[in-house]
């Protein structure tokens, strides 16, 4: 890391490039290309059972071959979806990009998602961030669940894999457990990058328990300096480097094209995103 | 046949073939060990094989699923293929790089709900214009059950019932737009589901993405007779496909469906030789590698249920009886009663003279087709014309390169014979498969 005391290095930007109402995947792959081609490091794609919109990380999986570099960070929700399930499907979705997957924790707080399940009541935010924060530390744990030189194809022997470098995980959280190994070899970044939003309170703990990036959202620079400064204090006081969190602001960007929306864009650094990035004909909602 | 369904008109006048390719990996038929064996994780495998199947026309590309790596005497199975990538998530990327190929993929209705997972397919359907397919499978077991949240808790009995359920809930909800695009609430409460809302997803190309079962019981014949448009099943030689076929086809008409309704294919492998016997020797080679010394004791120790580690893979079958309560093997679809299938296979060492790794390999791991491409393509068009399936799955025992052969030798004798397509007609999954599209309950 270029850092100097501080965890700050270079300006890094990321663009959401949600587009409510649209199912097809075409505009999704062209908005990823315009953020590869200004250099942005992510574009994220947010979800959530409780509003229209296609399953996020899938429209991540069919934008991933059109494109090369940029990361790809969907939100997937930790409340009402298996843990195994999720960490699964984040680690594929690095395996299908070539080590450009990330996910955005979130998670489902209403009653109304509660009962598109049946399996559960509502819970406090509290509760629920906690939960994803157990979400977090088992989908690591079940990453690594494969040592990287698992395979070994060794003809002599007739054994395809060494098992002593795969293990059982035996995590037990609050309120799920799983026994593992994962299902799917570990993926080439190791660990995908976990996003939170972390402008809600109830958030931030998790955020800098968990997080490699902290979004938050805010009106200011000076705004963005404190939120900063509470979740590098709340990573240290959980026994983190505060230096491994990055936190970026989101800014609504508008690119003076009359009749566009405002776009908006995440990104690190002492000031706002002072560039605009070019994804100018983006509408965005994230995050709503 | 409606308007809906695509004909195969001026492509041949008796029935028509379908094909689709199974992706190789976890399971015993795979050879890993084959220098032109790659990356059974990469997507670039997953890619080459998809290609492959849509240049020879095939009507879609399927994956497996497996919750759990198996395990065997309490330790991680280690000696086929290990580990492989979500089957969703693969199928999504691959919609980038094709265009008009099926993507199938294997997700068990006991470990997943239905709200997420319908809108899993639905999004799958919209992002491929048209081309998923689901095959709904019944696991059951608590050893899978201990990587989730809702745990072993469904008793074989119930795995049907809960996954009939789950569809028709899926089904409401892939229904439960009006067109184009306005959400309305649903509400289903039954046995297993109690759930409401709206769904996030609009109705996708195929009104439905394509259902496919794999199971064999009653139950589960039963089950895809109500409710399936395909069928996966194991039932590949002539006299037990035809047999299966009449059974299947035969429960149609009691749910008011017709034959043309369910498709069935059989997963088939098969060998290429430019002579028969080139063939044989090529299917002999393979079935070595496929059944490994290792190999052999342990297609034996799930059979009998008891440690045979001591045993000779080259010497005769152990004389003890097995122990049918076993739990040695998990994670594996169970075989039959282990009781008769240790006599049938005693009986048959005895009577050919055959060592442990010879019997599992004449009982096992025999290929379906073996023969020249003009052979086996005159095989594939008779069964398919002696109502022994519909079509095929086809089971490349490498990857990703296993289909390469088949597509530049025998697709085009299938065509050749009028049996099968010379281009896609449709740009759905449904279309190829001439089925029709499910009428919009509102
Ligand atoms: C050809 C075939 C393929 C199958 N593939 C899978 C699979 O990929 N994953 C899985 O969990 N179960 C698979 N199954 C298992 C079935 O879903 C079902 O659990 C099993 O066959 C027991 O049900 P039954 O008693 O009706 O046969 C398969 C079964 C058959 C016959």
């Amino acid at each position: 890391m270029t850092d100097h005391g501080s965890g700050r290095g270079p300006l890094h930007i990321a663009a959401a490039i949600d587009l409510p109402g649209t199912y097809e995947s075409g505009p999704y792959a062209e908005l990823a290309l315009l953020a590869e081609r200004g250099a942005l490091d992510f574009v994220t794609l947010g979800d959530s059972f409780a509003r229209p919109g296609p399953d996020a990380l899938a429209v991540a999986a069919r934008i991933a071959p059109a494109t090369g570099r940029v990361g790809l960070v969907p939100t997937v929700t930790t409340t009402h979806t298996e843990p195994f399930h999720v960490q699964a499907a984040v680690a594929t979705l690095d395996w299908v990009s070539r080590g450009r997957a990330g996910w955005t924790l979130d998670v489902s707080a209403t009653e109304a998602e509660a009962r598109l399940f049946g399996r559960r009541g509502a819970a406090p935010p509290e509760e629920l961030w906690r939960e994803a924060g157990e979400v977090a530390d088992v989908a690591a744990l079940l990453w690594d669940s494969w040592e990287d030189d698992t395979e070994i194809r060794d003809v002599a022997s007739g054994r395809f894999i060494d098992r002593d470098k795969l293990h059982h995980v035996d995590f037990e959280g609050r309120t799920f457990s799983v026994r593992g190994p994962s299902i799917v070899p570990r993926p080439p970044q190791g660990h995908p990058v976990r996003v939170v939003d972390a402008t809600a309170p109830p958030a931030r703990e998790a955020a800098a328990r968990h997080a490699d990036v902290a979004l938050v959202r805010v009106a200011s620079v000076r705004q963005a300096d404190a939120a900063r400064a509470e979740l590098r204090g709340l990573a240290a006081r959980s026994g983190r480097d505060p230096d491994v969190l990055r936190v970026f602001a989101a800014l609504d960007v508008d690119l003076g094209a009359a009749s566009a929306p405002p776009s908006r864009a995440t990104g690190e650094g002492r000031c706002p995103p002072p560039r605009a990035p070019p994804t100018g004909a983006a509408p965005s909602t994230w995050p709503t | 046949m409606s308007e809906k369904t695509a004909g195969h008109a001026g492509q041949g006048t008796g029935k028509q073939i379908h094909l689709a390719a199974h992706f190789p990996g976890v399971n015993s038929t795979t050879v890993w060990s084959d220098p032109r064996s790659r990356s059974h994780i990469d997507f670039s495998s997953f890619e080459h094989l998809a290609r492959t199947a849509e240049r020879g026309l095939f009507d879609f590309f399927f994956l497996a699923e497996g919750l759990r790596l198996r395990e065997h005497k309490g330790r991680i199975h280690d000696l086929d293929v290990v580990g492989r990538p979500e089957s969703l998530t693969v199928l999504a990327a691959l919609a980038a790089v094709t265009e008009r190929l099926g993507l199938a993929a294997t997700v068990s209705a006991t470990f997943n709900e239905p709200f997420e997972l319908a809108r899993r397919f639905a999004t799958l359907d919209h992002l491929s214009a048209g081309r998923a397919a689901w095959n709904v499978v019944t696991t059951s077991d608590a050893f899978t059950g201990e990587n989730f949240r809702r745990g072993g808790y469904l008793d074989r009995a119930d795995r049907y019932t809960r996954a009939a359920e789950f569809l028709a809930a899926a089904r409401q909800l892939w229904d439960s737009w009006t067109p184009p695009d306005r959400p309305r609430p649903f509400a289903h409460h039954g046995e297993h589901f109690a759930i409401e809302g709206e769904f996030t997803v609009p109705r996708s190309p195929q009104g439905h993405p394509v259902v496919i079962q794999a199971g064999d019981s009653p139950e589960g014949r039963e089950f895809a007779a109500s409710a399936a448009d395909v069928i996966f099943t194991r039932h590949g030689t002539p006299e037990a496909g035809r047999a299966f076929y009449a059974d299947v086809k035969g429960r149609l008409a009691t749910y008011g469906r017709t034959p043309d309704d369910l498709k069935i294919m059989p997963g088939v492998t098969y060998v290429l030789g430019d002579t028969a016997a080139e063939a044989q020797e090529k299917a002999a080679e393979i079935r070595r590698a496929q059944v490994s010394p290792q190999n052999a004791i342990l297609a034996l120790e799930q059979v009998w249920g008891v440690d045979l580690s001591s045993y000779d893979p080259d010497g005769p079958l152990p004389d003890i009886d097995p122990d049918p309560g076993s739990e040695l093997a998990q994670g594996r679809v169970k075989i039959g009663d282990p009781l008769a299938v240790a006599a049938k296979w005693r009986a048959l060492s005895e009577a050919k003279g055959l060592s442990i790794r010879q019997t599992v390999i004449e009982t096992t791991a025999r290929q379906t087709f073996i023969g020249t491409p003009r052979s086996v393509a005159e095989e594939l068009v008779e069964a398919v014309r002696a109502d022994a399936a519909d079509g095929f799955i086809l089971i490349p025992h490498l990857t990703p390169g296993g289909l390469d052969d088949f597509v530049e030798k025998v697709v085009p004798l299938l065509q050749e014979r009028g049996a099968y397509r010379t281009e896609y007609e449709g740009a759905t999954l449904r279309s190829h498969l001439g089925l029709r599209e499910p009428v919009w309950k509102g």
